[in-house]
């Protein structure tokens, strides 16, 4: 190592020192090396460091010239192996892209999570749109007496609409029905709610029926709203906004006169067809119409039959079914995959 | 109800000059849905008319047969499985290279080696629509050879679907008058006048059971002979849907079709005296036109003789007092009958007929006397028939007309857009109605054949209809907040859908019918069913207990499947017969979870995840932890299945599925499962509470122990807890081993020790002071030994 005394009268070589150190910092090739050659020349027992601890007995003239000199040739060092130690860093971590190299092209690992059924999904999603609108959700029985699932319902004993369902009894007992409807639910929540009161009842429902659009067990919506002065317009708007939360913004509803015994006037409802936006397709058979639910003005019996004054009160009802609505709006064409429970199809949703 | 509607025919009650499809909107969003326009000869190019000449069925085969046709002058041979073919019916015929409306190319075809040439068509075939097994019989009249629509000429036929408080829309007058009503055009009334002679005599009638009977119209013809109904007849019919008979017949049938009238006739030969509507008596039977003799006891209303049964009451007619090729003088019974009466008969014979399917929708009885003329006229001018008796006409209760009164403002006030009383007089009285203003209320008087028109609601629904909805602004009833809450709380049935579901579990629904192969008793919740009285197959004849079995089927189905690693719930209402009407519907939360692996170490992990995801759904929604109850279940494995309780009360089960089960639903892995009475959570709903956290360093201190094999782990962790250690916030249990690391008869356990005080730093030696009361507890208490 050179000395910092250089010949006599010249002062110290600092110069020299200056080359040899920053050719020991350019040749550290780890950070090892690096503070190694740190300690050498900036270190307590570095050459350049006695020398500034001997400046107190030179001459105040060369105390001073010496004394910045080598503060200069120190902060050099300094920087050289502040530049060094970056460059060092930089080759570092350039290794590390090989040698600690993992493959992020590899699939993502998923977590575990579970799918709801389709009819769950979509039974939410028609849930939370009359949420908004301020009705409650209201569950019942799936077992039900022949008074709430028809009597009560305006449909008597011998009414030719009790064929159009056709009903599972159970055995051995008198007027005890699988609901054919979620209407039965209309009875119970007036008798144990007075008006005005909105209501849907999502559940299960039941008909002796089997083919693709037909199963003996599927799902339906009733929503029931009473009130003074309600009217058929109101029903019109209602299942409007309904539609457009549903389908999509540009559908437009048109109504079709029906006959329903627990409703009067009766209205069955269509939706312009929102895969060719009403020009005809197979999906509405030509139409450009998607028939979605069947809907009316609570017929007075029922309302009196929910011990609902009819002179005061009005309401209107609705029914639809909510795997139709799904096999609609996913384009499912077998009602009975559904309940069939092929999990790769489940996942999709 | 579908019928079948033809324009031609319609036109001659009003004019009708709009385009089909126009047509078809105009009824349907009036409400009379037309389901199907339907164009009769398009597409029919090469069909021509063949007369079935021979027929045999074909050797090896079930059902086929094979059929000389004759096509004019020459035959073919065709190849059917139609059940219907008689010898002598005419057919239509397509040769070999005919294109069909559907877009089907007749091609040659061989059947067990015999050659088909050509096809024998159903009107399914044909583009028409209706029975596609059967071959369409277009009778015996016609000729053979000429194109089809020799025998049915071009017109459109009218699918419409009648709702069942419309009968009186059930026939061509009744169409007719709904589109003039709809249109606002005139109708021109059927006015038919048989000629009639008082010199021949009636048929005495007489009406035992005027509950059930209200009207009935005799007529008595002479001078009828009976053969083939003129062409226009049988056109008329076959583009209805109808096979032409004979002319007594078709005349009946057509009269129907036409005016919505049911009608009967006899062979006034073959009764025995006067008419006697009755129930029938004990024992008593009826050889009926169809072939079939049925029962016609007490609970069964009949037409009778002075000796017997000739016909059930507005179903069918009886064979022997049928009109026959011999008969020369007819009775024609234009009644009216009860329609519970009817519904309950054909119910009862599982019997359903063209009349009965009118009368059970209730006709007015003035309907009856139309029919009957109407009939006589035909028979006059179909039959030969001479002058008509005069009617006898038994009617003890005539049907007084009916006024409805509507309140002012109450047509605005239900549909919600102003409606004046001059546009509902207007539209009321193109319906037919009488309307008048008595006070502030109208009166309107419907016309007979619109009984269903009786509370000022239907008044509505008529104006509603007619004017239409669709012009109509919608509205949202808003005036009024909703009494209560604005929305409903959080419902459980959500929340633990969710949970269960962010646990990996992928949601099924299954089928609320139990199986007859579902296994005696699986899970907590087996035991007696609910029995259908109808069930759909006997596969599926009750209700479920528990849906453990359909999810291990759904496992078993998914692993054919390829899905060999599922995990599913579901949550639904399953039935348990109670002593009361109805039984009791709990919600019950079913999980299941394949596993491929059935070694010890996989079925355990599989067991404490599913467990795991019980206990979040307890723990999210109640705060509480299910208790592990120590006891075999039924269906399951014995060592591997528990008992769950909530706060005492029974809340399911937890296991693996037994394995000789596992085999019996060919699942080729094994089946991890749990079933909770959802609403044993769901009755302790409780939202969280909050505690704040300390704010000082946690330790953590391991420890690992061997105990005896047989102690559970939940009472190592008791041991641990009942030292009541203050500064011990938590123990956790994470690892069991056995095997050569551990001593015989002993198993490994590791326990996670976190200490932490809520006001200070936790000194070392309090820490490890707590850490040797614990070991010392132990170790006393359950022979632990601590392991290195």
């Amino acid at each position: 190592m050179a000395s910092v005394t250089g010949p006599s009268g010249s002062g110290p070589d600092l110069e020299a020192l200056k080359a040899e150190a920053l050719e020991a910092v350019g040749a550290a090739g780890d950070e090892a090396a690096l503070e190694q050659a740190r300690v050498a020349y900036l270190g307590r027992k570095a050459p350049l460091k006695e020398l500034l601890s001997s400046l107190g007995a030179m001459a105040p003239e060369a105390r001073r010239e010496i004394g910045q000199r080598a503060n200069a040739v120190a902060r050099e060092i300094e920087e050289a192996l502040r530049a060094r130690a970056a460059t060092l860093r930089e080759q570092a971590s350039g290794a590390l892209a090989v040698t600690e190299a993992i493959d992020l092209t590899f699939p993502g690992i998923r977590p575990s999570v579970g799918h709801l059924h389709l009819v769950t999904l979509v039974a939410r999603e028609i849930e939370e749109i009359f949420r908004g609108l301020g009705y409650d959700v209201a569950r019942g029985p799936e077992v039900e007496t022949d008074y709430y699932n028809f009597e009560a319902l305006n449909i008597p004993k011998g009414h030719p609409a009790r064929d159009g369902q056709d009903t599972f009894f159970i055995a051995g007992q008198e007027d005890v029905v699988l609901r054919t409807q979620t209407s039965p639910m209309q009875i119970h929540y007036m008798e144990a709610n007075p008006p005005p009161l909105r209501v849907i009842i999502p559940g299960k429902v039941y008909r002796r029926d089997n083919d693709a659009t037909h199963v003996p067990m599927f799902h339906q919506v009733e929503g029931l709203l009473v009130d003074e002065d309600v009217t058929v317009a109101d029903l019109k708007g209602t299942l409007e906004y309904f539609a457009r939360e549903m389908f999509g913004p540009e559908r437009r509803i048109r109504l079709r006169p029906d006959y329903f015994p627990f409703t009067e006037p009766s209205l069955e409802v269509h939706v312009s067809c929102f895969i060719c936006d009403g020009r005809g397709c197979r999906l509405c058979g030509m139409s450009g119409w998607i028939e979605i639910l069947g809907s009316g003005m609570v017929h007075p019996n029922v309302l009196r039959a929910g011990g609902v004054d009819p002179e005061r009160y009005t309401g209107f009802a609705f029914g639809l079914g909510i795997d139709r609505v799904a096999m609609l709006k996913y384009g499912v064409d077998d009602l009975r995959l559904f309940f069939e429970n092929d999990l790769r199809m489940t996942r999709q949703f | 109800m579908p019928i079948k509607i033809s324009l031609d025919w319609l036109r001659d009650f009003v004019d009708l000059d709009e385009p089909v499809s126009e047509l078809a909107d105009a009824l349907t969003l009036s409400g009379t849905e037309v389901e199907q326009a339907v164009e009769l000869g398009r597409g029919w190019e090469g069909v021509v008319v063949g007369r079935i000449a021979e027929l045999a069925p074909v050797p090896g085969s079930d059902h086929l047969q094979v059929a000389q046709l004759d096509v004019g002058g020459r035959q073919v041979q065709v190849v059917s499985g139609a059940p219907n073919l008689r010898l002598g019916s005419l057919v239509p015929y397509a040769p070999p290279g005919t294109e069909l409306p559907g877009g089907l190319t007749i091609a040659e075809r061989r059947f067990l080696k015999v050659v088909s040439h050509g096809m024998a068509l159903s009107s399914d075939e044909l583009g028409i629509g209706g029975d596609a097994d059967g071959i369409m019989d277009l009778g015996t009249e016609g000729e053979p050879g000429l194109p089809l629509e020799s025998l049915m000429p071009r017109d459109v036929v009218l699918i419409v679907e009648v709702t069942a408080n419309r009968p009186d829309e059930l026939c061509h007058l009744g169409i007719a008058r709904e589109l003039a009503a709809v249109y606002d055009r005139p109708l021109r009334w059927p006015d038919p006048r048989p000629a009639e002679a008082a010199a021949v005599a009636g048929v005495p009638v007489e009406i035992a059971d005027p509950d059930l009977c209200f009207r009935y119209i005799a007529r008595r013809v002479e001078g009828v002979t009976v053969g083939s109904s003129p062409a226009w007849m049988q056109r008329r019919l076959r583009a209805v849907g109808q096979r032409p008979i004979s002319n007594v017949v078709d005349a009946a049938n057509y009269a129907m079709l036409e005016l919505g009238q049911p009608l009967h006739t006899f062979d006034a030969a073959r009764l025995d005296g006067g008419i006697l509507v009755r129930r029938g008596r004990a024992g008593e039977e009826l050889a009926c036109l169809d072939g079939k003799t049925r029962p016609c006891g007490q609970d069964t209303l009949v037409i009778a003789d002075q000796s017997r049964a000739a016909a059930l009451a507005g179903v069918i007619g009886g064979a022997d007092s049928a009109v026959g090729p011999a008969t020369t003088t007819v009775v024609i019974e234009s009644a009216n009958f009860e329609p519970t009466d009817i519904r309950a008969t054909t119910r009862r014979l599982g019997l359903r007929t063209e009349a009965s399917s009118r009368f059970e929708k209730r006709l007015h009885p003035e309907l009856a006397a139309l029919g009957a003329a109407r009939l006589a006229a035909l028979l006059q001018e179909v039959a030969g028939a001479g002058p008509s008796s005069p009617p006898v006409d038994v009617y003890p209760a005539p049907v007084a007309a009916a006024t409805v009164r509507v309140p002012a403002g109450f047509v605005t006030a239900r549909l919600g857009e102003a409606v004046d009383d001059v546009e509902v007089d207007a539209l009321l009285t193109r319906l037919g109605c009488e309307v008048s203003l008595d006070g502030t209320s109208l009166a309107v008087s419907p016309p007979p054949y619109r009984l269903d028109i009786s509370i000022p609601e239907d008044v509505v629904e008529e104006v509603g209809r007619l004017r239409g909805y669709n012009d109509m602004a919608g509205t949202l009833p808003g005036r009024r907040a909703p009494v209560g809450r604005l929305l409903p709380p959080p419902d459980p049935e959500w929340r633990a859908r969710d949970l269960v579901a962010a646990a990996g579990y992928d949601e099924v629904i299954t089928p609320s019918f139990s199986r007859q192969d579902d296994p005696a008793d699986l899970g907590g919740f087996g035991g007696a069913r609910l029995e259908l009285a109808n069930p759909m197959s006997s596969e599926e004849a009750s209700l479920r207990t528990t849906i453990l079995p359909a999810l291990v089927r759904t496992l078993a189905a998914n692993e054919a499947l390829g899905t060999a690693d599922a995990r599913i719930f579901e949550l639904s209402r399953v039935f348990w017969p109670s002593d009361g009407a109805l039984p009791e519907e709990p919600r019950l939360l079913a999980l299941a979870q394949a596993s491929r692996a059935t070694g010890r170490q996989a079925v355990r992990r599989a067991l404490l995840e599913l467990k795991g995801a019980v206990e979040t759904v307890t723990r999210r929604l109640t705060g509480l932890a299910p208790d592990v109850v120590t006891e075999p279940i039924p269906g399951m494995h014995p060592g591997r299945s528990v008992r769950l309780e909530l706060e005492g009360e029974a809340l399911g089960v937890l296991g693996q599925l037994h394995p000789d089960l596992a085999s019996a639903f060919d699942l080729a892995g094994t089946a991890i499962l749990a079933e909770v009475r959802f609403d044993v959570v769901a009755a302790r709903l409780k939202p969280p509470t909050y505690a704040a956290p300390s704010r000082f360093p946690a330790v953590v201190r391991d420890l690992a122990i061997s105990v005896p094999a047989a102690t559970p782990a939940a009472e190592v962790r008791g041991v641990v807890l009942a030292l009541e250690e203050v500064i011990l916030r938590n123990v956790e249990l994470f690892d069991e081993y056995t095997g050569q690391q551990v001593e015989p008869g002993r198993k490994g356990l590791a326990l996670r020790l976190t200490y932490q005080s809520e006001t200070r730093t936790l000194s070392g030696d309090e820490v490890a002071a707590s850490e040797a009361r614990v070991a010392a507890s132990l170790s006393e208490r359950l022979g632990a030994r601590p392991r290195e």
